[in-house]
């Protein structure tokens, strides 16, 4: 694990110094410095924008790190050919590839933890409480779900080869996995029997972003969340979808010409 | 002495054309030679030849569709196996946000070098390389020929047995060119062994002690550097012999 470690380290160094990656960081501090401009609103109103603005903020700025990551790594494995130095090195495939899935979860994390001291800060200037238990317990939920994003896209990225394919893929990816629980209900309108069909596949097949959306859940100001039955699912569904889409990616990565 | 690198009848297909009209091109074809320890091996051809194909599938970067591939006695693919080997590729490419120093530490923690040990080894090795002066600038202001000496110094760090250099006088002013030459030559006469590519054919010829000459995908020959030349006007006329010759019979 000690070889995984230094590349993951290494991955999340490089990408901390990567400019595309730090004007990202300086949108997301800014995203969340929009706050200030909802004072105008009553306090009510504002502790809800407050809360999901900065969950919304969190999750999108996770959803673009980890993509952006991947890809920048993408590009410097396909197009700079950095990997033919790399892969000689006496590591094992598997160790580059979760160095990657690690490195990318590490920067989003500092992301994410930064707009989190920003939006407290804020709060507490404006005299708000919006970055409560519950709020942290609904970030923590989304840095899960970017997590399970990050396997999602070394995934593609391992098996698409190409960046504008692995963009593509999982964005589509993430987007639909986001309405996975609603294609159930659609399965149950639709007459076309081919159509159920494809929907019934995608739903299995589709990551579920959505078990990771707290969001509706803090809908009422000072709800509570409770946990019995909420946090256990999550953890094991992203370690057994996230855990088999790396091992098919391994599979195709051992295999894989550079 | 047993050989530290033996290819036996290895071929290599790729994929080309596009998605609609997938095609096959013969990379290599049954490929067959080997490489004793303590000797500086050097492969030329044409571009497109296969030598750069070759040297992948020797450090396990390319699969070999058929044959067999044993370096030091394993696969390529086994971690000990390349625990002994370094590798420079063609054009290597460093992040310019790192410095000289940084790439070299990461490398070296790979290779399981820590502490002061590996901090020493990077300093000498950026000496050895010529590059103590700018250890620590970021690579985006390293010329060519700056960026090659970094490949370099990746290859040597951890004092492998056997040295893969594919166009190490790739960007190297004539000035760098000596440089590397007496490097390539010091590994030797530390017993050290030396596979290379190159297209410098005067350098070749000053250091490897056998050539093997690559066309389109075969290995024409591969003898010693006297053999070679003999009856002709030094290396390069021979190489484009022996190539005329090959498409003669083709």
């Amino acid at each position: 694990m000690r070889e995984t470690w230094v590349i993951a380290s290494n991955v999340f160094r490089q990408l901390l110094r990567n400019r595309i990656l730090a004007v990202l960081s300086l949108c997301a501090l800014s995203l969340i410095g929009v706050v200030i401009f909802l004072g105008d609103l009553g306090q009510e109103a504002e502790l809800r924008l407050g809360r999901d603005f900065g969950l919304l903020a969190l999750e999108w700025v996770g959803f673009f790190t980890v993509l952006l990551c991947h890809v920048v790594l993408l590009f410097e494995e396909t197009e700079l050919k950095t990997y033919s130095i790399l892969l000689v090195k006496p590591i094992e495939r598997w160790q580059v590839l979760l160095g990657r899935v690690l490195g990318a979860i590490l920067l989003m994390l500092m992301n994410q933890a930064a707009m989190i001291v920003l939006l407290k800060g804020l709060s507490i200037w404006r005299g708000l409480d919006v970055v409560n238990g519950d709020f942290l317990a609904a970030a923590a939920f989304l840095a899960l779900g970017g997590a399970l994003f990050s396997a999602v896209t070394a995934f593609f990225s391992v098996l698409a080869s190409s960046v504008p394919a692995t963009a593509m893929f999982a964005t589509f990816a993430f987007t639909l996995g986001h309405f996975t629980s609603n294609l159930v209900e659609w399965v149950g309108r639709i007459d076309s029997a081919g159509l159920k069909l494809v929907v019934r596949v995608l739903y299995w097949i589709m990551p579920n972003f959505s078990l990771y959306n707290l969001k509706e859940s803090l809908e009422q100001v000072g709800s509570t969340l409770s946990f019995t039955g909420v946090f256990l699912w999550p953890v094991a569904y992203g370690c057994l979808y996230g855990g088999g889409l790396l091992l098919i990616a391994l599979w195709r990565y051992e295999r894989k010409d550079f | 002495m047993s050989n530290i690198l033996a290819f036996d009848n290895v071929s290599k297909r790729y994929q080309s054309g596009d998605f609609w009209h997938p095609l096959k091109a013969q990379a290599l074809s049954h490929v067959t030679f080997d490489l004793k320890p303590g000797e500086v091996f050097g492969l030329v051809g044409l571009n497109g030849a296969g030598k750069s194909t070759l040297m992948k599938t020797a450090v396990g970067l390319l699969r070999p569709d058929e044959g067999s591939v044993k370096l030091f006695g394993s696969t390529p693919r086994d971690r000990e196996a390349r625990r002994r080997l370094g590798y420079l590729p063609e054009l290597p490419w460093f992040p310019g946000y790192l410095s000289a120093a940084e790439v070299l530490d990461y490398y070296g923690r790979l290779h399981g070098m820590r502490g002061k040990a590996l901090k020493d080894r990077v300093t000498q090795v950026l000496a050895l390389v010529g590059l103590s002066a700018a250890a620590d600038d970021a690579i985006r202001r390293y010329s060519k020929g700056m960026q090659q000496r970094v490949g370099l110094a990746q290859t040597l760090l951890h004092d492998p047995e056997l040295l893969f250099l594919d166009e190490p006088m790739s960007g190297l002013d004539p000035l760098g060119m000596k440089e590397m030459r007496d490097i390539i030559l010091a590994q030797r006469q530390a017993g050290k062994s030396v596979f290379l590519n190159s297209h410098v054919l005067l350098e070749v010829e000053r250091i490897c002690d056998r050539v093997g000459i690559m066309h389109r995908g075969r290995l024409l020959c591969a003898l010693p550097v006297a053999e070679i030349v003999r009856g002709h006007e030094g290396l390069e006329a021979a190489v484009l012999a022996a190539i005329k010759e090959a498409d003669q019979h083709a």
